[in-house]
């Protein structure tokens, strides 16, 4: 089994609820962001640019972690906190990171987030609450710790699929919530998967930075070019 | 006062301020550094960078005067020695400070991956430092000298460290601005330099001024050693530089644009420092007197640090999923901090990382770490009387037992310049 995802770019309209369902379930501290969506090239997010042929244009790009197949984040931890599940997810073992940030420099898409803080201090803080409550271990012999409501200062973590929904085989918050149905999880090794279907009859379909060699499992899909005019094939 | 002890008062003090600022840090989470998610390496990993490279430089300098058998770079071996030790001590302490976990830092030994350039290069740290502590202890005990098999190994072992650490760099494709085949030739190139200046520094500054003259002629061969490698750093330099200027790729724009744009003035002056060093180390007019070669010492120093900071100022704000986008030009996807701050953006493409006082105040941990070893090495030869002490700061004792010591003679490396005399 290897899960991936695929984003359709023609379907995303920008309104950010995928970016704060992931935030909100997966309980992230204030700062602290595993998926992001903004507006290539906008000078803020929702800012239309005008192209070469005086053309608006307003196509987003939502980022969390590829789930790479060849994850230089993985080949460089030295503790192997960071590892990839049964399944084909990237995991971070909060119990043996030990917080050098050396994935950090190696993840060329910047989704690998540090607690610098407390994280439960940080949110009492700021008056926030929320979050799936129980702790989720990995492994059959060493149980490894990959989702704890409140991440102790000093680790890294980073998107997981949605670890404590999906080993339930429930969709990722993201998939759930996006307002456009623009997300699609699966299978990538079983054709008939909703995301291994989407992907199909699709005129372009892309992973960002494939010249760095990580072979990301999340996919994203346009029928137009222009959403995808300027990521590299 | 003695400089030595002046040397351990400092140091002394630089501990105890690193210490509490550590404990604040510890407290408080690296929240209070100058770090966030976009700039994840700051002060700690280039002190990191700047200690290794100077325990190779050093390293090296140790080995050549030993090979070369001249009894006159004695002294300098002896505070090679020294300097090697010191920084190997003072780089595991900065790696230490930088750790967001050290408490699980047991996990490297209990399920160490092998793949990691990280563990290889605490492994050859590791090794490192003992060969350092067997070079000191010959060093300090002539009874007890290096085997030139073991000098050999310490020479081969200054170049390992400093590739290994470079390749910690040099192998991420995520940072175009390391991941070139040029960067670890470039780092030991620099590394060596280093090393070499802080000798001829603590030499210089642990000596009487009177007894420099005696040493003029190993400082004549670390002074070419310098300019050797400063010269090959520089042109490295500006071979890395050329695809950056002329390469019409997004990565090459985004990189020229950080590199020569934003951090312009820190590039300039790093080979403006770098280049008055070298010149100076070049020119006879210099290079055997006693203030100039201290001055060009400092140079080195200062370019060295500017030239590990601005590696990672310049490679992080280049941000790897950037877009040339119709109509809006180079546009870099925004990364989060990872630490909200009421009334600024949570989300950046460019972070102008400054140390914090926190973050200042924990690097002095390592300095201290590093002077105290140096002068309580030089301490303890003064205290036997035994020569390299006498040479550093010596009360006039006769130096008896230089003169009937074992030197070897293995292969001639060095040619030694005339002495001259203090101006
Ligand atoms: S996107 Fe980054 S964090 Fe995620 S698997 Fe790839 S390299 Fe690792
Ligand atoms: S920060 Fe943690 S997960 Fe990342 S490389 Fe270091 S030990 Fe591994």
């Amino acid at each position: 089994m290897r899960y991936g995802m695929v984003i359709d770019l023609d379907r995303c309209i920008g309104c950010q609820t995928c970016m704060v369902s992931c935030h909100i379930h997966n309980s992230q501290a204030p700062g602290v962001w595993w998926n992001r969506v903004f507006t290539q090239g906008g000078l803020t997010h929702q800012n239309a640019v005008i192209n070469s042929k005086d053309e608006y244009r307003m196509d987003y790009l939502p980022v969390s972690c590829q789930m790479c197949d060849k994850p230089s984040c993985q080949s460089v931890c030295p503790t192997g906190a960071t590892y990839t599940d049964e399944n084909g997810v990237v995991l971070v073992d909060y119990k043996r990171c030990i917080g050098c940030r050396f994935c950090m420099t190696a993840c060329p898409y910047n989704v690998r987030q540090f607690n610098w803080q407390d994280a439960k201090k940080a949110k009492k803080e700021y008056g926030y609450e929320y979050g799936y409550p129980f702790d989720v271990k990995d492994g059959k012999k060493e149980k490894r710790l990959v989702y704890t409501q409140h991440r102790r200062s000093g680790v890294v973590e980073k998107c997981t699929f949605c670890i404590q929904y999906t080993k339930d085989n429930a969709r990722p918050a993201c998939v759930q919530a996006c307002t456009a149905n623009a997300r699609f999880f699966g299978d990538l090794d079983k054709s008939n998967s909703e995301a291994s279907a989407h992907m199909k009859g699709k005129k372009i379909v892309r992973q960002l930075l494939a010249d760095k060699g990580t072979k990301p499992k999340v996919f994203y899909v346009s029928s137009k070019e222009t959403a995808l005019k300027e990521v590299k094939e | 006062m003695k400089k030595n002890s002046k040397l351990i008062w400092v140091g002394l003090l630089f501990g105890m301020v690193g210490l509490i600022a550590w404990l604040y840090q510890s407290l408080f989470g690296l929240a209070s550094t100058g770090m966030r998610n976009s700039f994840p390496w700051g002060l700690y990993i280039a002190c990191f960078e700047f200690y290794v490279g100077a325990a190779a430089g050093a390293m090296l300098v140790c080995s050549l005067a030993c090979l070369s058998g001249k009894k006159s770079f004695e002294p300098v071996a002896k505070i090679a020695s020294f300097i090697s030790l010191a920084c190997t001590v003072a780089a595991g302490i900065a790696i230490f400070m930088d750790l967001g976990s050290a408490q699980t830092m047991m996990r490297l030994l209990l399920s160490p991956n092998l793949g990691s350039p990280l563990l290889w290069d605490i492994l050859v740290l590791a090794v490192f430092l003992v060969v350092a502590v067997i070079m000191v202890l010959s060093m300090i005990r002539p009874q007890r000298e290096a085997k030139p098999a073991l000098i050999m190994f310490a020479l081969v072992m200054s170049a390992v460290l400093g590739l290994v650490t470079a390749l910690l760099f040099a192998t991420q494709k995520a940072q175009p601005l390391w991941n070139t085949l040029l960067f670890p030739l470039d780092a030991l190139l620099v590394g060596y330099a280093l090393g070499a200046a802080l000798v001829i520094l603590f030499a210089i500054g642990l000596s009487k001024k009177d007894r420099v003259a005696e040493q003029t002629s190993s400082f004549g061969f670390l002074a070419k050693i310098i300019a050797f490698c400063l010269i090959g750093h520089l042109g490295l330099t500006a071979i890395d530089a050329l695809p950056l200027l002329l390469g019409s790729s997004v990565e090459n724009q985004i990189q020229a644009e950080i590199l020569f744009g934003r951090y312009g003035g820190l590039f300039v002056l790093e080979v403006l420092l770098l280049a008055a060093a070298a010149a100076m180390f070049l020119s006879k007019r210099f290079n055997q007197y006693y203030k100039p070669l201290l001055l060009s010492g400092v140079l080195v120093v200062l370019g060295v640090f500017v030239n590990k900071i601005l590696m990672l100022m310049a490679a992080f704000n280049a941000i790897p999923l950037s877009l040339e986008v119709d109509g809006a030009g180079l546009w870099s996807m925004p990364v989060s901090t990872g630490v909200f701050a009421s009334g600024t953006d949570s989300f950046v493409t460019f972070w102008g990382y400054l140390p914090t006082l926190t973050e200042l105040g924990v690097s002095l941990l390592p300095l201290s770490a590093a002077l105290l070893i140096i002068a309580g090495l030089n301490n303890y030869l003064l205290k036997k009387g035994s020569e390299a002490g006498s040479e550093m700061e010596s009360e006039g004792k006769p130096r008896q037992d230089l003169d009937n010591k074992v030197v070897y003679r293995i292969p001639r490396l060095i040619r030694i310049p005339p002495n001259r005399d203090n101006p």
